[in-house]
């Protein structure tokens, strides 16, 4: 159970290895390993004719289905749904994205502070949130900044809309209204910090061929020599670019709302679609001091604030999942959005040929019919695929206003999709670009062993893909339906691994396999 | 003083939880019985515009003084049109000029659509689109000396893009429950079959079609959904007993039987049970769906409202006689390079929703459709060099056979950022019509009462006007 809150899911030699171990030494061999990079792969392949413009994505997906660093890439994750980017532009742009998603993976167990000054000198964002060659005002034209980064800095990577308390619930004054953190004023003025970012190169305009994968540069003459305020910070006239950025990327950081605002998120990437208020405040908590010891008095984090592996630590050592509190809870636990659902069915097989490149429906190019509903660094907007306040309308948890972000992207027409994306891929039977390639190949060695035991398989499946939450129903029909399959003399093999194939699929399509307990 | 006086009694209001700012929707289920008028077949289309549409580049002046201070104020913009894809498209000369009825409100100004909407413009003149200029999310009237000096009571999170798009939609910023749109199927529809199909999204899930009883139903825009596994006989074989395992395996994936401690196990147990009868039911439905010989644009807008025209020409056999659809585009958000990307958004949604009107002449369904465009805001009428940022009211079309069209309702600033239509910073536009009163005329039009719509609406009697009279 603690790898699929962790990591991306576990075959089941894994899951018996775990059995007994401290939760605490898997994760500090985890912050140990080295980090999966891209940039220098994607160089190494490149090709402009033929390599798609998707290409950072599967390699994104092949070190999450099969990468040795699996909490970091985890991490990459979820902080590629807080720091968003998305496909925009044609192949040249893999490797900008490959250089931002280098940004994230390298800085996935460091401070928070330096992930925000890397992604704000990254191309891929300077070009998707528009301050990419933004200059200083003009008062002659009547041109003024773009406002763009500024404003999106603040309401999602940062602080957010309304002052929080450090659980994570909104502060509320005398009348009982929330506090709006900051106002349009303050736009305007932080606008002006993100003023003269261009490539490293000859001049403004002319970049260098590799400026795109590099770390950004500025330009005085571009940037805006006047006063900038925003949220009670003035940073004097006549300030440069660097030292502009150094002071408006300090005070954002040193705002109270960043510990309750990104550790609520991050909770809901790993373990919590609604985590309570306290745990919250406990994953702040580690976020503001840059530590956390568990229970086993093991200490995490470097002791400053920001500290990524003291709040991961946080996160995933929580008291509540250990105490049986959060786990017996009817409100506990998260959706698994469909990326997890599917890594949690690659990683419980074993799968083997992990090239994703080679993999048709990993590129948004899939049949209507049969979708995963979710590519990683492609949501359709700087928004997210969810929100993290969405409450799903006409739900018992909606009623309760526990938000599940992961409900706004499940669909009357998605459920069908996905499991038809799923089939395909539990089948061994997906449309590949080279078919002489063999990729995403599943190991069902223990399966077949069970094939003529439904019960057993059943059982056993509970366990690989739901953390043995599956309920009666679920597997009284499995064994249902597998005993309308026959195991006939004459094509044993073939018909024992139908059996497996549809067992699987039903698996991954109960309700509990949609949940991460 | 009197007017300061009320603003404090609203800010009271508010802090008892009778108002919130932004007026959030209550449930209407205790109101009593139902007394919308349910008669005949009704339905009303929302375009969503993701983004935040260019008012300001979308509906321009076209009296020569008022053109030239638009070119003034953002001649950056203008200059990189003239470089760009569309280059001359926002040259005074080449704008399709407007013909409203009712031109003599606006005294010597006058209005053009750019050529890319030219289907709209076409729609506008034959009277079949009237457009509603300076609409926005509003509490209540305000000005831009309140907005000054601070003392204006406004919509919460102005100029967010979820909140806003939140707000058109559901009347509160993110985190809203319902939508005006599943209140008025909630007031409109009787039986479980109509509440099953009326509330229809070619998208994802949607606040605004989400109401106290009414669920939404998602339709692809290629046809209908089944599981591959049931489908394909492949699969499992044609052996009589593959028969009882796909019987099987259809309770499987509506999840019958399952119980679920967990809540949200059980909610994915719901959704599954809905998901499988209802694009068991669709689907049968569909087989009896219109061929239009109109044709739809390959757009993704347009494979969108063909689907919506589909679900619309087999609406009988679904059984249900109030619908309300959410389609939507996206890409509005031009904060750079507007000038490549919004004559070609316009081009989309301009052949597409004419098209829709096209089909729904064809199965002479023009009186009782009606398409209106939402977006998140308008956006600052100065540039930033190549783009725009977020603004607040903006300018939309309403299309359909009941419309009363070829008129301009709301209203259309003046081309002067010093004037008191615009807020003081980068003339963001103050709505001149809230979005209730938007909203309100379309419901009243739907069919609902006077009660109802008061009560769907807490702002509305703030304003002047509770029916702007274009539909």
């Amino acid at each position: 159970m603690f790898l699929t809150r962790a990591g991306f899911g576990a075959p089941m030699e894994s899951i018996m290895s775990q059995t007994g171990r401290e939760a605490t030494d898997w994760l500090r061999e985890e912050f140990e390993k080295p980090a999966t990079v891209y940039l220098p792969e994607t160089l190494a392949t490149y090709d402009p004719d033929t390599t798609s413009f998707q290409n950072h994505q599967m390699l994104f997906w092949n070190a999450a289905l099969d990468g040795d660093d699996e909490l970091r890439q985890r991490m990459v994750f979820a902080l590629s749904q807080l720091f968003v980017v998305s496909n925009t532009g044609g192949t040249d742009q893999v490797l900008p994205l490959a250089y931002f998603m280098d940004v994230l993976s390298e800085n996935a167990f460091g401070n928070y502070r330096d992930l925000m000054e890397e992604v704000t000198y990254s191309f891929s964002m300077a070009r998707y949130l528009t301050y990419f060659r933004n200059r200083k005002g003009n008062p002659n034209t009547g041109r003024t900044p773009d406002e763009n980064y500024a404003r999106e800095l603040l309401q999602l990577f940062t602080i957010g809309l309304v002052e929080l308390n450090p659980d994570g619930t909104p502060r509320l004054d005398a009348g009982g209204n929330t506090i709006e953190t900051y106002t349009n004023e303050d736009i305007v003025g932080l606008a002006r910090v993100f003023t003269g970012f261009t490539l490293k190169g000859p001049s403004f305009w002319d970049g260098d061929p590799d400026g795109q994968y590099s770390r950004l540069v500025t330009y005085p003459e571009q940037h805006s020599t006047l006063e900038k305020s925003f949220l009670g910070l003035t940073i004097p006239e006549n300030t440069g670019p660097e030292a502009s950025v150094e002071m408006a990327l300090d005070h954002i950081f040193n705002h109270p709302n960043l510990a309750p605002f990104i550790s609520r998120q991050l909770i809901q990437r790993f373990t919590a679609s609604s985590p309570s208020p306290a745990y919250v405040e406990r994953v702040a908590n580690a976020f503001e001091t840059g530590a956390f010891a568990a229970a086993n008095g093991e200490v995490f984090g470097s002791g400053q604030r920001g500290d990524l592996t003291a709040t991961l630590a946080a996160i995933l050592l929580d008291e509540s999942l250990f105490d049986g509190s959060a786990i017996g809870s009817p409100m506990s636990g998260k959706v698994r959005e469909p990326v997890l659902r599917f890594a949690h069915w690659a990683r419980a097989f074993d799968l083997d040929n992990v090239i994703a490149q080679n993999e048709r429906w990993f590129r948004n190019v899939a049949g209507n019919n049969n979708r995963l509903g979710q590519y990683p660094f492609n949501s359709p907007s700087v928004f997210n695929f969810y929100r993290p306040g969405y409450i799903a309308p006409g739900t018992q948890t909606g009623e309760l206003g526990l938000t599940a972000p992961e409900f706004q992207i499940i669909t009357q027409s998605s459920l069908i999709r996905t499991t038809n994306f799923l089939m395909r891929h539990v089948m061994d039977d997906t449309p590949r670009w080279d078919d002489a390639i063999v990729s995403f190949t599943p190991d069902y060695t223990d399966e077949i062993a069970l094939a003529e035991d439904p019960a057993a398989l059943a059982e056993h499946l509970s366990l690989l893909l739901t953390s043995g939450f599956m309920s009666d129903a679920s597997k009284d029909r499995i064994v249902a339906v597998l005993n309308e399959i026959p195991i006939r003399t004459d094509n044993v093999e073939e018909d024992r691994l139908t059996r497996v194939h549809v067992a699987v699929l039903m698996a991954l399509s109960t309700p509990a396999a949609n949940i991460q307990y | 003083m009197a007017n300061i006086n009320r603003r404090r009694f609203l800010h009271n209001a508010g802090a008892l939880g009778l108002m919130s700012s932004a007026g959030a929707l209550a449930g209407l289920s205790n109101s009593g019985a139902f007394a919308a008028d349910t008669s005949g077949y009704k339905a009303l289309v929302c375009v969503f515009l993701f983004g935040g549409m260019d008012h300001a580049d979308t509906v321009l002046p076209f009296d020569r003084m008022s053109y030239d201070n638009l070119v003034n104020i953002r001649p950056e913009l203008f200059n990189a049109y003239e470089n760009g894809a569309a280059a001359g498209s926002r040259q005074f000369e080449n704008l399709l000029a407007l013909s409203p009825q009712n031109a003599s409100n606006f005294g010597g100004r006058q209005f053009a659509l750019p050529p890319q909407l030219g289907p709209l413009h076409t729609l506008f003149e034959t009277g079949d689109a009237a457009i509603v200029g300076g609409v926005g999310p509003l509490v209540e009237p305000v000005t831009r000396a309140e907005i000054a000096d601070n003392t204006a009571l406004l919509p919460a999170r102005l100029f967010s893009h979820n909140d806003q798009q939140s707000t058109w939609l559901s009347l509160a910023p993110e985190g809203a429950r319902f939508g005006w749109g599943g209140q008025f199927l909630d007031r409109a529809n009787l039986g479980a079959n109509a509440a099953r199909f009326s509330a229809v999204s070619t998208g994802g899930n949607t606040s605004f079609l989400a109401g106290e009883e009414t669920r939404q139903f998602q339709i692809s825009t290629n046809g209908a959904l089944e599981f591959d596994i049931i489908r394909q006989r492949f699969r499992l074989g044609s052996a009589r007993n593959s028969d009882e395992a796909r019987r099987l395996l259809r309770e499987h994936f509506a999840s019958q039987g399952v119980n679920a401690d967990n809540l949200y196990a059980s909610d994915i147990v719901d959704m599954n049970a809905r998901t499988v009868g209802n694009n068991q039911d669709f689907q049968e439905a569909s087989e009896s769906a219109l061929e239009f010989t109109t044709a739809f644009p390959q757009s993704r807008l347009g494979s969108q409202l063909r689907a919506a025209a589909e679900a619309i020409s087999i609406q009988n056999v679904l059984g249900v006689n109030r619908q309300i659809f959410f389609v939507s585009a996206g890409g509005f958000d031009t904060h750079s390079g507007q000038v490549n990307a919004l004559p070609n958004l316009h081009t989309e949604i301009a052949e597409a929703i004419s098209a829709f009107h096209t089909a729904m002449g064809e199965i002479n369904m023009n009186q009782n459709v009606t398409l209106f465009t939402a977006s998140d805001f308008g956006r600052t009428m100065n540039d930033n060099g190549d783009g725009t940022d977020h603004g607040w009211g903006g300018h939309h079309f309403v299309v359909g056979g009941a419309v009363n069209g070829r008129r301009i309702y709301g209203d259309m600033a003046e081309i002067d950022l010093e004037a008191d239509t615009y807020t003081p910073s980068r003339g963001r536009l103050i709505p001149a019509v809230s979005v209730e009163q938007y909203a309100a005329t379309l419901g009243a039009w739907f069919g609902l009462d006077t009660d109802e719509l008061a009560s769907a609406f807490p702002n509305l009697a703030n304003f002047e006007t509770a029916n702007l009279g274009f539909v």
